[in-house]
Parts: structure tokens; sequence; C-alpha cells
């Protein structure tokens, strides 16, 4: 057909012929593309991963700072057991007249232990801390390869396999829950346990808590445990001026969280 | 149409196929399945292998232990919790074993004096409480409201 086209036309030129097939190279290149992304919209599966929304919810009246959360976190996720490395971690926040302790020694890994001789707290509580998974997250915002994402059903995770670790993202994380590991030298982060919850397993730092502190579930099932827990109580979230809007819910912190 | 433009317009017809076919080779096949990132990575994140067992998973074999923990306090609490990942005891129970935690050392994590921890939960002072001797000499392990 083309070569009709061009025996129609008077004289040819070598320019038109060269434009010719530069539009013909193009339609060519696009074409596959169009394809491509016509046969893998699968949509039946983006519709089961949009059917939930998880969130979680930290009950700081009932955490006793056990740190088994933590224990269980890294042994599940494989996050090296130096102490710079956390998915999850506990803060203890001591409050005095004068001023406020925070400690988190090895992210309370081992547990945390009071002398006898240290002064009474007005106040003291625990603090269990993990990826917000904010619904805008700015680690997902600066990433600049597309390997930090939001997933359809809220969990923020890292590709791995895209990640160039560049750290920006860890830059980023206004709440510092994320890390490079040193095995693989990507970023890496809480995932929600993303490999759990998508066996029908709660995340293994919500099922190893002695005492329930961590509620997980569905924002979206207004029946889950966590939907009833948010309506019954009146929570917090952590930096609420930054617009992050975590699904990470606080009960029972004070002013002196951050 | 003016040659030097015709020119131009055909320089940058080559750049923009150059951009489409690099794009083409350079992204992955999943991307933009979901969103800006490879779709594939979702299947392979929620495809990882589990280390903590399914919560009832223990109760099959360990009858007397499951019986004995759900009568007492810690009922709601996993068993892995103290005894540690056990998806591979789970998997073949003669390859792997669960750990044993120390009775002296592990209940106090929980259960010793410490002024942040709620008021109302049950703390001792190990010094006046244990006298030196294991907490598992007097307490029944899994149910330690109830005495030996």
């Amino acid at each position: 057909m083309e070569s009709e086209k061009l025996t129609e036309s008077q004289c040819p030129t070598r320019r038109d012929f060269i434009k010719l097939l530069g539009g013909a190279a193009a339609v060519a290149a696009a074409f596959p593309l169009i394809g491509k992304a016509a046969a893998e919209t699968d949509e039946v599966k983006s519709e089961q991963w949009s059917h939930h929304k998880w969130g979680m919810a930290i009950d700081v009246e009932k955490c006793i700072g056990c740190g088994r959360c933590v224990v269980a976190c890294k042994e599940e996720n494989g996050v090296p057991k130096e102490p710079i490395y956390f998915r999850t971690w506990v803060e203890r926040y001591r409050e005095y007249d004068d001023d406020t302790v925070v400690d988190s020694p090895n992210g309370g890994y081992d547990g945390f232990t009071s002398s006898e001789e240290e002064r009474e707290p007005i106040r003291g509580f625990f603090v269990p801390k993990l990826c917000n998974a904010c619904e805008k997250s700015p680690c997902e915002q600066v990433c600049p390869v597309g390997a930090t994402f939001k997933t359809p059903d809220g969990a923020v995770l890292v590709d791995a396999k895209y990640c160039i670790g560049c750290r920006y993202c860890i830059q980023a994380c206004p709440y510092g829950c994320r890390f490079l590991n040193p095995v693989t030298n990507v970023a890496d982060k809480c995932t929600f346990c993303y490999h759990r919850i998508h066996k029908g397993l709660k995340p293994a730092c919500v099922e190893n808590c002695p005492t329930g502190a961590r509620i997980f579930g569905d924002l979206k099932n207004e029946k889950d445990p966590l939907r009833i827990f948010l309506k019954e109580h009146k929570v917090f979230v952590l930096k609420p001026n930054l617009n992050t809007y975590p699904k990470v819910f606080y009960y029972g912190i004070d002013k002196e969280v951050r | 149409m003016p040659p030097q433009l015709s020119r131009l317009m055909i320089i940058f017809g080559l750049l923009a196929v150059l951009f489409i076919v690099s794009r083409w080779v350079a992204q992955p096949p999943s991307f933009n399945r979901y969103g800006h990132y490879r779709g594939d990575a979702l299947e392979e994140i929620s495809s990882i292998a589990t280390n903590y067992a399914a919560l009832n998973s223990c109760a099959d074999c360990h009858e007397d232990e499951w019986k004995q923990k759900s009568e007492g306090p810690h009922s709601k609490m996993s068993c892995q919790s103290c005894h540690g990942p056990g998806q591979a005891h789970v998997t073949d129970p003669s390859e792997a074993n669960i750990v044993l935690p120390a009775a002296d050392k592990f209940c106090v994590r929980c259960h010793s004096k410490n002024n942040s921890r709620p008021r109302n939960f049950p703390q001792i002072v190990v010094k006046e409480h244990t006298e030196g001797k294991k907490c598992t000499v007097c307490h029944l392990t899994h149910n330690p409201s109830e005495m030996k």
C-alpha cells in the first residue's frame, strides 16, 4: 500500500521518504506499547488488591515494653540483628517535672529494665513505632525510580529489585522508619508483613504482642476489630501537621510523643 | 515549510522514536499495572514464606499445653511469642525445634517491676519475689496463675 502511495505522488524527494520512514517507525514502536498495556491489565486482580485498606492501631495503655514485637519482626522478616536496623521498635517515655526522658535501648529488642534508684516519673509509657503507611507518603513521592510505592490495599512497600539504594527515601521519611539493608543494599522498611496478611495471617508483631496492644485490620471493613477500636477510642496520629495521613493510630499518647 | 524547520522536525521525530524504543526496552512489563511501579513486586512480596506459623497450629500436637494455656491469663497469647518462630517446626517437627525460653530470665522481661509499665499489669520486684528460685518451681508453666 505504501509503495502505491509513493508511486502516485509525482516526485518523492529523499526527505519525504525519510519522513515517511520515521513516521512508520514511530507507529511501529507505539503499537506494541498499547498492545502490552491492554493485555496485562488484569482487572479482576487489581480489584481484589483494592478490596482492603490495611491499618493499625496501637493501644499505648496496654503496651508493657516487653519488646516481643521487635524480636518477632526481626525473626519474621530477616532484619539484621545489629541495634541500628529496625522495622519496628519500642520507645520508652518517662516524664518528670522538668524534662522528659526518651530512650530505646537496642530498639526494645531486649526489653526494658528500670533500676530501683531511678526517679519515679510522673508518667511513664512505651510507644511502639513502625512504618505509618502514610496515605500521602513522602518516601513514595521522592523515589526517583518508582521502587517505593503504595499498594492498592494501603501498604507502602519497597521493590527490592528496582531500588537503586540512593537513600533519598530514608531522608524523606519523617518518622525515621526506613534504613538501608546492609545485606541487600536497598532501602528496607516495615511492610505490615505483607506476605502474612495475604496468607490470611496478622503481622508478626501483632500476633506476638502478649497484651494485644497492637490492633491490625481492614479500614474498609466496618466489622473489623480495628474499625471498632477506632470508633470507641480517641486516637492520634504522629506528626499530623505534615499532612502525611498515617494509617497507624495511637491511643493513649500525649504531647511529648513525636 | 522552510527547509531548516523540516530538518529540525526530522531530528525531533527521531528523538521521539528513540525515546519510545528505549522506554519499551528498559521498562519492566508489569510497570504501570497498578500505578507508577513494577506490578510484579506485589506478587513477589506477598509470596515470601512466613517464619511464624498460624496462631492455632500448635494445638494439634501439643494438646495438653494448649489446654493449660487457654485456661490461664496467657490464653490470648501466641505460643510463638515465648517459643520463637515455629513455621519450620510445624512443617517438619523432626528437623527443627522451637526455643525453650529460660524461665528465670524470660518471665521477668514482662513481669519485673518497671515504673513505665501500666499500673494494673502484674509486676514483681524480682529480688523480693523469687528468692533466687526459677518461676516454674512454684508457678504452672503454661498457666502461671495456678500454683504447682
